[in-house]
């Protein structure tokens, strides 16, 4: 005997009609449809292709946003570095995505359909990456696995899936293991459909910036154009100090709105936020701050004052000390 | 077309800015009496859509209230765009080189739209939300024209300046619509007090002159 006791709080008749309610003998019977008899949810987000497509968000839709999440919390703050902190925190997991993002992004070989920035940052990089360019364009046409796989032994320290933190050696071993079955299961993915996978067309992942002229050189020129689709209007190392580098940008675009020079400086923490995070993340600790010097006709010009932490320095002195002294 | 004054009345007869740009009769007058001025054209305004002819108010559907588009109303001419460089980033979220490209329907239909003194002319721009954009013009427009069919013309100027006015304060809203209503700092229905605005207004008012 099977009697409804519990109404369940839904208007939907199917599920009234299939709820049994508790039963004493048996105890409490689902009244909600089977979530494992469904088919699992699709959601575009997820099919979506990670190539770099020409993808535009409406600068107005942008900025409503971003002025609900600075009204939100200058309700709720009640110092401007209480503001400013929480609103560099959200740019910050943005900035940590975007590392990986764009990383993975700049490792597809410019021969290959998807448009991507040919920007990549040091003068030794571009010189290995041209040099492979060629091969890896070569690679991706015939899809010969014999070279990928030799290729991956070549390149097994680039990968930038492992945490930084790590000791150089295991992250090595770590990263070796991990690429060569990345490379295997790219392979075999791409043999079997050929979609559009921003995978199958990666046949050497790009190596990790590991010097700080050439992550913030990265930073000025894929980051920005990724955000603001233009490359940022100046990279400037500090004269007074060491640990000391400028991003400078005449016209940021998301607080081009914002009144009062000093609210706007404010509204730009988010973008150091986003700064930060990709720093950070990348094993460069560091301080990013936004201040405001109008120059000629540029009224809104932002410098976004990076300060490294000393650790940075002297890991960078240590491992290319000759090189750069 | 030289523009004395702007205006913004909101939707409540409130007055939220008001710029002088000029040395002139305007300039005389103190907050306090544009704070009237302006609670006075929101009432007759008001009045005006309620004294509309109900013979106009039935044929509604045939007027047509479609203002067309005059180019580069108040914009910097193409030359100095030039020198400036990347001239898509100056219109804030608007693209291309105008903020609108295209004839629009005026959304004014029953209220005052032109008042014209031997003084001044004031145009009126009303936007689907009830606010109002008011620039008071020195330019009179009975004297201009005096060509042989003097009446004809005179119609024919009057309607031209009027839909300069309608195009010119359509920008003006469109500026409102970035650096007012995007700034977070903006309370709703308070007087304007951005400064980005501010210039804005004035480099329109500048470039019409």
């Amino acid at each position: 005997m099977s009697q409804q006791i519990i109404q369940p709080s839904t208007a939907d008749p199917s599920v009234r009609d299939r709820s049994t309610g508790y039963e004493y003998t048996v105890g409490p019977k689902p009244s909600l449809p089977d979530e494992h008899m469904r088919s699992p949810l699709t959601s575009r987000l997820y099919a979506a292709s990670l190539a770099a497509g020409k993808q535009q968000v409406s600068l107005a839709a942008m900025t409503f946003l971003f002025q609900e999440m600075i009204a939100y919390l200058h309700k709720n703050c009640t110092s401007v570095t209480e503001f400013e902190g929480r609103l560099s925190a959200y740019g910050e997991s943005i900035g940590t995505k975007l590392l990986e993002l764009l990383n993975l992004r700049s490792s597809v070989a410019p021969g290959s359909s998807s448009r991507t920035s040919t920007f990549l940052s040091s003068s030794s990089q571009t010189s290995t990456a041209a040099g492979s360019t060629t091969a890896g364009s070569a690679t991706a046409r015939s899809r010969s696995g014999t070279v990928t796989s030799s290729r991956s032994g070549v390149s097994a320290s680039t990968h930038t899936g492992t945490a930084p933190s790590t000791g150089p050696a295991s992250a090595a071993s770590h990263s070796n293991g991990s690429a060569t079955a990345d490379s295997h299961s790219h392979h075999t993915h791409a043999h079997i459909h050929q979609t559009e996978s921003l995978t199958s067309q990666i046949t050497r992942m790009r190596r990790r910036d590991l010097k700080i002229l050439d992550i913030l050189q990265f930073v000025h020129g894929t980051l920005w154009s990724y955000l603001f689709d233009h490359v940022s209007d100046d990279l400037v190392k500090s004269s007074e100090r060491n640990n000391e580098y400028m991003i400078i940008d005449n016209h940021p675009p998301l607080t081009q709105f914002i009144s009062g020079a000093n609210n706007r400086v404010s509204c730009d923490y988010f973008v150091c936020g986003i700064i930060r995070g990709f720093l950070t993340d990348a094993g460069f600790r560091c301080k990013v701050t936004a201040h405001t010097m109008p120059q000629g006709t540029f009224d809104n010009r932002t410098v976004y004052l990076i300060q490294f932490d000393n650790q940075v320095l002297e890991r960078e002195n240590i491992r290319f000390g000759q090189a750069s002294s | 077309m030289a523009i004395e004054t702007i205006l913004i009345i909101n939707k409540s007869g409130g007055l939220i800015y008001h710029r002088n740009f000029s040395e002139s009769f305007a300039s005389k007058l103190n907050s306090n009496d544009f704070l009237i001025i302006a609670s006075t054209i929101h009432s007759v305004f008001a009045i005006a859509s309620q004294v509309t002819p109900k013979a106009l108010q039935l044929t509604q559907n045939k007027v047509d209230y479609t203002i067309p588009y005059i180019p580069m109303v108040g914009m910097e001419s193409s030359a100095n765009q030039n020198n400036r460089g990347n001239p898509e980033m100056k219109l804030g979220s608007y693209k291309g080189p105008d903020y609108f490209r295209e004839s629009f329907v005026s959304w004014n239909k029953s209220g005052l739209r032109q008042l014209s003194t031997d003084q001044f002319t004031m145009y009126i721009y009303q936007t689907m939300t009830g606010l109002k954009f008011v620039a008071l013009s020195s330019n009179v427009l009975s004297s201009h024209h005096t060509t042989a069919n003097g009446t004809v013309d005179k119609t024919k100027s009057a309607n031209l300046a009027s839909q300069v006015a309608d195009n010119f304060l359509r920008k003006i809203y469109c500026v409102y619509s970035d650096y007012v209503m995007k700034d977070p700092f903006y309370s709703m229905e308070m007087p304007i007090k951005s400064e980005t605005f501010d210039k804005k207004v004035k480099e329109m008012v500048n470039n019409l002159l």
